[in-house]
């Protein structure tokens, strides 16, 4: 199943939050990256139903948006990126009030208790739940009865580095076939899972290509510069990391020339390739 | 529609509602603010006024609670989780509103379980009192009824008023739907400003209709102030909800800040202030009706006069009235509404003009079947209210004819302007047929209804009231055959076959006839409809001692307490305090509250078979020798009743002016004396209209009258 987004314009009032995007999603798990107010979750509402679009098209699988809401719906998992919980449910109550929502065995969300480790607790009400706990709860009612459409926003937000893995795990285990998009700030999250990682900047697409073809966008413009404790900081130059290393200022540049002649010249990561894209202050560097 | 997801989707909604305190205090309030405030306990349909205000305040907190419930969800992000799942918007929609029915329905249940519970107990227990075995399934079934219709008839009224709010509630939807471009809660906001769905489960008229008693007493809540008060109470809180809704519904951050509280805060406060001048008014209206009842009757009960008779009604000089001498009546009321009668009355040309041809008035859904005269069929001419039959050869002066006249109708079918309040009405349960609704042939052209102007605008349509045969009294023998359930119809006799007999001389004839329970007390005749039967009223002692003091002080016996037939309001419209002779209790300071009561929870008709002589004193009475005698016999009667304590505070609007003639007597003749006099009058007055002579006991040694 492919999500075909063309000539997408979305408007509130004055203000333009999505601008001629065109877009297709394939099989597996695309990346969606840009700084707030970029659009991201606005996309994300309009791909999960929730949104009509000033104007454009978007196809999921053989359905046409807003035309075909209901099937869309049917094979939609969807986890935004601020969200509430039924307080008065228990975990299992919810998990299972889903399942019949989304046609899926009960059975599935006592499955989905485990893998979210929240077995102990599936019989607390949601109320009571920490921010971590209902962010697994989310995650829990947006992957199950493996939707072929997961649309998450920032799902990683508020998990520790353990629960951040296992999520990148889950991601990974959905059948083949299945499209995911899952926005966040963290690229590295997204090293791990995405195949594809999308830009947006200010409404508009600024990239779309595999994680390596970001890093690409970086090539040349990435430097280490090792110097003394007291060193002054580069003109000119975007410092991605600075660490004092025996005794010396070891730091990682992002310019597009040699920002000092001792400088040398380092392989850039996705990360970068995202950060040469939206440049200092979130301005794009053409 | 009732399909897996649906059902999950209630039982969730229901789960988040009832598991939140919120819900909590409003089911704890209901039944104290209606316990408190409503008197609950107040006996059958009196409950329908008192319930008016707490159950308006009941709504307006079920409805700030469905909004509140309604942004709850978009506010803390709930409802964009759900709305992603594969369910329709609308049924999430209606999910919410069954789930916020479930606490309007239980603190629907709350406010009318304990009235049910109170009348049928006392229902039933004042039966057993009274000796009949009354099922106590025959008397949830009775109770259920009126209480009900009583509850069902609010609901309704705010149905109505919500679906009026729609109205503009939608165009309001417009502008929203605009402003944001958003469709996807248009459901939910529609949903939300129709919050009480149960309430078009039923209205009284819809539900009750084949009861017209029942049905016919819930009608009070439809006079235009009441019911304008609460569409516009209904109206406007709606449109405030709305509002709210509109604020709350913007984005989450805004209705975090303070300013969205405040703007959301003072759309709370603006709808509660829009609403409260229409619960004034409520308020006010019911006061009104108060009022009414209390002054109703001066300005349109003829008056006594001394010297001269009641004035009669001027015909036409070229149509001379036909003196009516006797009237043979048949009335079958077995099949209502309809009513069949045969009618033949002798008339005799007035003494001094001869008759060309008989003018007679008969209301006008009667279709008259065929007319003789002296047994011979004859011709006639009908025309609205008026039966005019020429006659083959011309009346001298003095000479009678019997002129025989059939006919039937459907006498539910007059109604009071503008709220269809049966006047008269034929039914299995009711017979109500006043005389001057014209239900028998009246001589010549006279007026049925008369307009009259009194600040509420309830009373314009009303019975005429004034004498129609210029007080002659030709001999009545009327037979009635009515439906079964009538066990009592007044001043008539029951036959062996079962059909009812008067026989009498007569001014006029009202049928006003029931399923009342009737016992005699002392010279009391009690007729009380069942529902009504509890001991806590009808065995009042104080209003045994009132009728019993009234008894002492005029001599007229048996005082008839009867049930008015469509509740007190209804009978004050239809001028029927009147036709049955009834003059209202006067209130005195102190005690007005309990007086009052006592009609409205009796809705008695006092039928003081005493001619033009009334006991009771009447606010604003422009007095003269007899009005000063009806407020000494009032006092005289309340002395006995209640002490003198309670005869002195008697308000100076229901005294007579000072009448020194009278003063005068009263200091010197002793009570035993005063009392002779004053039944003596009184019988004089049942007999003929008073005569300046009759008065002459009042000077310096005058005796007795």
């Amino acid at each position: 199943m492919d999500v075909e987004i063309k000539a997408l314009d979305m408007r509130y009032g004055r203000h333009i939050a999505l601008r001629g995007i065109d877009m297709t999603l394939s099989e597996g798990v695309t990346g969606l990256l840009g700084l707030n107010g970029a659009g991201k979750s606005t996309l994300m509402k309009i791909l999960a139903t929730l949104l009509l679009p000033t104007r454009g098209q978007v196809h999921i699988g053989s359905w046409r948006l807003p035309r075909e809401q209901a099937q869309v719906r049917r094979c939609l998992g969807y986890l935004p990126q601020e969200f509430g919980l039924p307080g008065n449910l228990t975990g299992r109550e919810y998990l299972r009030y889903a399942a019949i929502m989304k046609d899926a065995p009960e059975r599935e969300a006592d499955r989905w208790l485990s893998e979210v480790a929240l077995d102990e607790a599936a019989n607390r009400r949601l109320g009571g739940y920490s921010g971590g706990m209902k962010q697994r709860i989310g995650i829990a009612q947006a992957l199950l009865g493996d939707p072929d459409l997961l649309v998450v926003d920032e799902p990683t937000a508020g998990l520790d580095p353990e629960q951040r893995a296992h999520l990148r795990t889950l991601l990974a285990q959905r059948r083949p076939g299945r499209v995911a998009l899952i926005s966040t700030h963290v690229v590295a999250d997204l090293e791990q899972v995405a195949d594809r990682v999308v830009v947006l900047h200010k409404g508009e697409v600024r990239f779309s290509g595999t994680l390596d073809e970001l890093a690409a966008r970086a090539e040349g413009c990435v430097w280490s510069l090792s110097g003394p404790a007291n060193a002054p900081r580069p003109l000119g130059a975007q410092i991605i990391a600075e660490r004092l290393q025996e005794g010396r200022m070891v730091r990682r540049l992002l310019s597009a020339a040699r920002p000092d002649p001792s400088a040398e010249p380092a392989a850039p990561t996705a990360e970068e390739g995202y950060l040469s894209l939206i440049g200092r202050g979130g301005e794009v560097e053409q | 529609m009732i399909t897996k997801p649906f059902r999950a989707l209630l039982a969730s909604e229901l789960r988040q509602l009832w598991r939140s305190l919120l819900p909590w205090p409003l089911i704890v309030a209901a039944p104290a603010v209606f316990i408190l405030v409503g008197q609950w306990q107040a006996p059958a349909l009196e409950r329908l006024v008192q319930m008016q205000e707490p159950l308006a305040l009941l709504g307006l907190a079920l409805g700030a609670f469905a909004a509140w419930t309604w942004q709850r969800g978009r506010r803390n992000g709930s409802d964009e989780v759900l709305l992603a799942w594969p369910l329709p918007s609308w049924q999430v929609g209606l999910a919410r509103t069954l789930a916020l029915g479930t606490l309007t329905l239980a603190c629907w249940l709350e406010v009318t379980l304990p009235s049910l519970i109170y009348t049928m107990v006392s229902y039933a227990t004042a039966a057993q009192a009274a000796g009949m075995a009354l099922p106590w399934a025959q008397a949830l079934h009775d109770s259920g009824l009126i209480i009900l219709s009583l509850a069902a008839s609010f609901l309704g009224a705010q149905a109505l008023g919500q679906l009026a709010g729609a109205l503009p509630g939608l165009a309001a939807l417009v502008l929203l739907i605009l402003y944001r471009a958003i469709a996807l809660f248009v459901p939910r906001l529609a949903a939300g400003i129709l919050q009480w769905p149960y309430g078009l489960l039923a209205t009284p008229e819809f539900i009750w209709g084949g009861n017209s008693r029942l049905a016919a007493g819930l009608q009070a809540h439809l006079y235009t102030g009441l019911f304008l008060a609460q569409q516009g109470f209904w109206v406007l809180g709606s449109l405030g909800m709305l509002t709210l809704l509109i604020l709350l519904f913007r984005s989450r951050r805004d209705a975090r800040q303070l300013r969205g509280k405040l703007l959301a805060g003072a759309a709370l406060l603006v709808t509660v202030g829009a609403a409260a001048p229409f619960i004034a008014v409520e308020h006010g209206f019911v006061a009104a009706q108060w009022r009414a009842i209390a002054e109703y009757g001066e300005a349109v009960k003829p008056s006594l006069r001394l010297s001269e008779a009641p004035a009669p009604r001027e015909p036409a000089p070229s149509t001379p009235v036909a003196v009516p001498v006797g009237y043979d009546l048949a009335v079958d009321l077995t099949r209502p509404p309809l009513a069949q009668v045969q009618a033949t009355v002798g008339l005799q040309a007035p003494a001094d003009a001869p008759l060309d041809a008989l003018t007679l008035t008969l209301r006008r859904c009667f279709e008259v079947d065929a007319v003789s005269l002296d047994g011979a069929a004859a011709p006639f001419e009908r025309q609205n209210d008026l039966l005019r039959i020429p006659l083959p050869a011309p009346l001298a002066p003095g000479q009678a004819v019997t002129v025989t006249i059939a006919y039937h109708g459907n006498v539910a079918d007059w109604r009071l302007d503008p709220y269809e309040t049966p006047a008269a009405l034929a039914s299995t349960g009711l017979v109500l047929l006043p005389a001057g609704w014209g239900w028998y042939p009246l001589p010549g052209e006279q007026r049925l209804t008369w307009e009259i102007g009194m600040s509420s605008a309830v009373f314009r349509a009303l019975a005429d009231r004034t004498q129609p045969f210029n007080d002659a009294e030709p001999l009545f023998d009327v037979t009635v055959r009515a439906p079964s359930a009538i066990t009592d119809l007044t001043g008539f006799t029951q036959q062996s076959g079962g059909s009812w007999r008067l026989a009498a001389k007569r001014n006029r004839v009202n049928l006003l006839g029931g399923p009342w329970w009737k016992r005699m007390q002392g010279g009391i005749e009690y007729a009380v409809p069942l529902e009504e039967l509890d001991t806590w009223r009808a065995g009042s002692a104080d209003l045994q001692r009132l009728l019993a003091a009234a008894q002492d002080w005029t001599g007229v016996a048996p005082i008839a307490v009867v049930p008015s037939p469509v509740g007190l309001a209804t009978l004050d419209d239809a001028g029927l305090l009147d036709e049955t002779g009834f003059g209202l209790i006067e209130p005195g300071a102190g005690r007005d509250r309990a007086l009052m009561r006592f009609e409205q929870w009796l809705r008695l008709s006092l039928s003081l078979p005493a001619g033009d002589f009334s006991v009771w004193t009447q606010a604003g009475y422009t007095g003269d020798e007899i009005a000063a005698l009806r407020a000494l016999a009032s006092t005289r009667i309340v002395t006995d009743a209640y002490g003198s304590d309670a005869a002195a505070s008697l308000p100076p609007a229901g005294q007579a002016p000072p009448d020194t003639l009278v003063a005068a007597w009263a200091a010197r003749t002793p009570a035993a004396a005063q009392k002779e006099a004053l039944r003596r009058l009184v019988h004089i007055a049942q007999l003929r209209p008073l005569a300046p002579a009759d008065l002459a006991f009042l000077k310096d040694g005058g005796g007795q009258p």
